[in-house]
């Protein structure tokens, strides 16, 4: 007799795993108690050991491949047996390949068998490139008129349970983008959400202020726009990354921010600006353009914090554009300095300069205030110790520097006045997770301590 | 390219055909001497003489008997109902022969016929010379149905259907027969099963055929005066559907409204929303909204008449529904 050999469920939460590798082929001998294939759970990778002793007759899923936990995978059977009648009543697994080669779109129709999927595993799964609608002006007056009579204040979530209504495309973009819907007030009949709705809830929650992302709104045509300007490779999440994205949205929908506070030694950093300042052909240089420029070089190091959020993958920047967030009149708008990493202190300096006196003016394009991968916020002129700010979606962090103070150092056994700045880092903890905070911070620290980093 | 009348295309398209290949001709009540009551077969008596264009009693039946019995011979006819309210006298033929022939008989005889004519409502024809029938012709296997809504999908998609060896039922709105259009020159066929986007447009996708086309494009015009902008695909033909043409544009736009001139209960826009509704869910943002016919027979009275019928500002209102914007 045939015997099953099922995706298994390791955990409570486990709903998929991977077929990382057979260890057997079709037609190899197998003991029960052999490890056949490798998989990859939520939470760590295993052998999967064959329950009954024969041949393996038959592997459903090649490797590499998705399954939901339950499908069959492999039958074991004796040699002679004739497995085709056995798997004449049975389900094909419910597959799909892991690795993202190319556009989303091709990875609407998998290679291999495939049996129906529920449009929420659809979309959950296989998700095509998010529609990039450009708002009708009519639109966006009935936009506008709709956000007035809304409450500023995001709506209640709903119970645990309750029924949500959603247009299926709703769902679809909301699950791509790790939108919790439960926190989606509905404006279509009965209350159903809509893809403005869930576009708008996804682009609310901005450091940049309500009033300038409103603005970036309506220009940009929603937050779709701001995650295609980023171009970049796209790397599909891990198992353990994709149940972390589930569960810390549905803490704190839609970006599940958490903070990591660091205090840095500003001795050397503000010695360095002096003498940057008096050389000949010396430049001026504020504390948020030496900021920019060490964030950027410190985000080189960690993919996680130039990656945008994509509900089962992330998109890794190609480009490190870091914005500077700059308090105007009636807000604050964040300005894109390009290639951060790239550019000298001098350029850095002289780019902030142009875009804050324009951002003022608000002479900022839309493109010169969209499309950053991370942002820096500065409040340390307006004597603040510390302070943490909110991320702007699709971006995965912010740093927020405090004021520089005066405070005792102890050097060598002896106290000395030292001046030192408290940062704090903002992280989507979707993409990354409290140790690479603590890691991103410590490679801050090094390079402002030491900054001849800076000047490389 | 010439600038034709629709019923100058259709007469065009069965004349080269008849040109083409002698075993094609034209049957029907006042085809002849007439020369059609719309003026469709306009000169043909004259050209290919009264053993190729031949005037028949008023027998709906027989004479579309006549025509497949012909068509199982080797003939090619084209049959014309004066007007489609009449075909319902020939359905007994239609359904039970012409379109079952070839299955029943294992594939021995064919019905390379056309059954062709106007339908539709035009000015005030009143309940029985009103209506849409395609719905029930889409229904029946075995049929292939078009609806052409400008003079040149009506010459290539006739030609077509004059050289299928099945039967297809050629609608031609009443109302469309002294719309002009742009028809290229020389000898051109336009496959059955094959969609045209009329008009490109992100917001929403309308779907109509024959002269519902025209009113959807009059109606996306005004819709793009108020920002929005719709995409107007003519199915061109209903029995076989493009649907691939159809569901490209729904994922474009995310919203669909159809429009057509029938009756609500089971349309031919009620099978095209079930369609879209299993191939495209996933990315509808609403409901397929359906503009129809109201379920009254067409009153004759011109006021009735017109609001029996589908209308710019009930296209305006469902659009404005599927976008959620009333």
């Amino acid at each position: 007799m045939a015997n099953r050999v099922v995706m298994p469920k390791l955990t409570d939460t486990m709903e998929e795993g991977v077929l990382l590798k057979w260890y057997k082929h079709e037609g190899d001998k197998v003991e029960s108690g052999d490890p056949i294939a490798e998989v990859e759970t939520d939470k760590a990778v295993m052998d999967l050991e064959a329950f009954a002793s024969g041949t393996l007759k038959k592997i459903l899923v090649p490797e590499g491949y998705v399954v939901p936990s339950g499908d069959l995978i492999a039958l074991i059977a004796r040699e002679d047996e004739d497995v085709d009648e056995v798997l004449s009543h049975e389900a094909k697994p419910r597959m799909r390949k892991k690795e993202l080669k190319g556009a989303p779109a091709e990875r609407e129709k998998p290679p291999g068998p495939q049996a129906e999927t529920s449009p929420q595993e659809e979309a959950g799964t296989r998700a095509p490139t998010p529609p990039n609608k450009e708002t009708s002006a009519k639109e966006a007056q009935t936009k506008e008129a709709q956000k007035k009579e809304r409450p500023a204040a995001a709506p209640p979530l709903r119970s645990e349970g309750e029924e949500i209504k959603a247009s299926p495309l709703a769902r679809k973009i909301a699950q791509e983008r790790g939108i919790d819907l439960r926190s989606v007030k509905g404006s279509g009949p009965g209350g159903r959400i809509t893809q403005r709705d869930v576009e708008e809830a996804g682009a609310g929650e901005g450091a940049a202020g309500p009033q300038a992302a409103t603005k970036g709104r309506e220009e940009t045509g929603a937050g779709t726009a701001a995650v295609s300007q980023i171009q970049g490779e796209e790397v599909e999440l891990s198992m353990i990354r994709k149940a972390i994205a589930k569960r810390m949205t549905q803490s704190k929908a839609p970006v599940p921010h958490f903070y990591v506070t660091s205090e840095i030694d500003m001795g050397k950093i503000l010695s360095f600006r002096d003498e940057m300042e008096n050389a000949p052909n010396g430049v001026k240089l504020t504390l948020s353009e030496l900021f920019l420029k060490a964030a950027a070089l410190t985000l080189q190091k960690f993919p996680g914090y130039r990656s945008t959020f994509l509900g089962d993958r992330v998109r890794i920047a190609n480009s490190i554009d870091v914005g500077l967030a700059i308090g105007v009149p009636d807000g604050v708008i964040t300005a894109v300095i390009r290639n951060c990493d790239h550019k000298t202190l001098s350029e850095i300096s002289a780019d902030v300069r142009d875009k804050v006196k324009r951002a003022r003016e608000k002479g900022l394009k839309p493109e010169e205030y969209t499309g950053a991968i991370f942002s820096v916020s500065n409040l340390g002129m307006y004597d603040v110790e510390s302070f943490s700010a909110i991320i702007t979606p699709p971006e995965s962090g912010v740093l927020a520097v405090g004021s520089i103070l005066q405070k005792p150092i102890v050097t060598d056994g002896k106290i000395e006045i030292g001046r030192t700045v408290k940062v704090t880092l903002s992280t989507d903890h979707r993409v990354a997770d409290g140790v690479q905070a603590a890691e991103f911070l410590k490679e801050l620290k090094r390079i402002l301590q030491n900054p001849l980093y800076l000047a490389l | 390219m010439a600038h034709i009348a629709y019923r100058e295309a259709l007469g065009q398209a069965m004349s080269e055909e008849m040109r083409r290949d002698e075993k094609v001709f034209l049957m029907g009540e006042e085809v002849g001497f007439y020369q059609g009551a719309f003026k469709v077969s306009r000169g043909m008596l004259e050209e290919f003489g009264p053993m190729r264009v031949i005037d028949t009693p008023i027998t709906e039946a027989g004479f579309t008997g006549v025509g497949i019995g012909a068509a199982m011979v080797g003939l090619r006819p084209i049959i014309e109902m004066m007007t489609f309210n009449f075909s319902i006298l020939a359905m007994d033929q239609i359904i039970n022969n012409a379109a079952k022939i070839r299955s029943m008989s294992g594939g021995q005889f064919t019905v390379p016929m056309v059954v062709r004519g106007p339908g539709g409502s035009a000015a005030r024809l009143a309940a029985q010379h009103s209506q849409s029938l395609e719905s029930l012709y889409c229904h029946i296997a075995g049929l292939k149905v078009i609806a052409p809504s400008v003079p040149k999908d009506a010459k290539g998609l006739l030609k077509s259907a004059i050289r299928d060896n099945n039967p297809v039922i050629c609608f031609e709105a009443q109302a469309l027969y002294g719309t002009m259009g742009e028809v290229p020159e020389g000898d051109y066929t336009i496959p059955i099963g094959v969609a045209d986007v009329k008009r490109e447009g992100k917001d929403v996708t309308l779907i109509a055929w024959s002269k519902m086309l025209l009113l959807c494009l009059r109606t996306a015009e005004e819709l793009a005066k108020q920002g929005i902008d719709a995409e107007v695909v003519d199915p061109r033909t209903l029995r076989p559907l493009d649907l691939e043409t159809i569901l490209h544009s729904v994922r474009k736009t995310n919203r669909v409204v159809i429009v057509e001139e029938a009756w609500p209960y089971a349309g031919v826009s009620a099978e095209i929303a079930d369609r879209i509704s299993h191939e495209a869910l996933d990315v509808l943002d609403a409901p397929v909204e359906r503009v129809t016919g109201e379920d009254v027979p067409i009153p004759y009275a011109k006021n009735l008449e017109q609001a029996a019928l589908p209308s710019s500002e009930k296209i305006i209102h469902a659009v404005k529904k599927v976008m959620y914007l009333e």
